[in-house]
């Protein structure tokens, strides 16, 4: 067993890049005049939230993530960090996509127009509180000296002591929560709808980079 | 775009080679997911005006 323990946050971080992502081109996509069916859209949300739910779930219940020895609040915490938003998020996108295939199939059956926002908007909202939580995991992080990488770590080792681990990992929360606070919002203010694109495609990006770096750093880390 | 994200691959794969060579294995890989996360993004934007457009 590796010192760190079951090191299983590598894809988790990978979907939690990919899903504000691909968020921001469905949101384009379903304003289309005379789009086609989203139901794939759908079920491809579903299966990213179900990874995410079912990781998320595991490490929230069994703490996977050990305590490292020479290295600050890392990593038995990431449990609560990553862990608990992944679970709370994987839901919301699991049902949220099961929400949206049901419904456009039922209405349409019936002859009755899709509205997407409509079937969507409980479940931004539901998103919009777990957005404030991530806001409050970026501060604590910061004040309780998270995200510091243990020198041994390879890439992440690079910025040992430096500090900029913990404002790009704070941030990768913040903008995540900016996005997740803002989404219901979106449809009716331009504005709003503008921060929110933006945060989904900066959130989104801080995580895809720093998921890519980890499938490099988490192998070169087990020491099996 | 499309160009653009596939000139990004090819010079930040040379980039990361000579990094990974000459510097470090962490350095190249740094720039490699470096390298990947700026394509997905581009292409993210690519795919975002095209269905805008379309």
């Amino acid at each position: 067993m590796p010192a760190q323990g079951i090191t299983s946050n590598t894809t988790m971080a990978l979907v939690a890049g990919a899903v504000p992502l691909l968020i921001l081109v469905f949101a384009r996509v379903v304003q289309r005049p005379g789009r086609a069916t989203i139901e794939g859209w759908a079920w491809m949300f579903g299966a990213l939230g179900l990874y995410l739910f079912v990781t998320g779930t595991h490490m929230t219940l069994t703490w996977p993530l050990q305590h490292v020895d020479g290295a600050s609040h890392c990593c038995a915490v990431d449990n609560i960090t990553f862990g608990e938003p992944a679970m709370y998020f994987g839901a919301l996108l699991l049902f949220g996509a099961f929400a949206l295939a049901r419904a456009e199939r039922a209405l349409l059956d019936r002859g009755i127009p899709f509205d997407v926002v409509a079937v969507a908007r409980p479940f931004l909202y539901a998103g919009a509180f777990g957005g404030l939580g991530l806001f409050m995991i970026a501060v604590s992080g910061l004040q309780f000296g998270m995200w510091r990488p243990p020198p041994q770590e390879p890439i992440a080792g690079l910025l040992a002591g430096t500090g900029l681990e913990p404002i790009y990992i704070a941030c990768a929360y913040g903008f995540t929560g900016l996005a997740a606070v803002t989404a219901p919002f979106a449809p009716e203010g331009r504005v709003v709808a503008r921060i929110a694109a933006v945060s989904l495609f900066v959130a989104g990006m801080l995580w895809l980079f720093v998921a890519l770096t980890v499938y490099y750093g988490h192998i070169g880390f087990t020491d099996v | 775009m499309a160009k653009f994200a596939l000139g990004v691959i090819v010079f930040g794969s040379v980039v990361a080679a000579v990094a990974w060579a000459v510097f470090s294995a962490e350095l190249g890989a740094a720039i490699l997911s470096g390298l990947f996360a700026v394509t997905a993004g581009v292409l993210i934007i690519r795919q975002a005006i095209l269905a805008e457009r379309a």
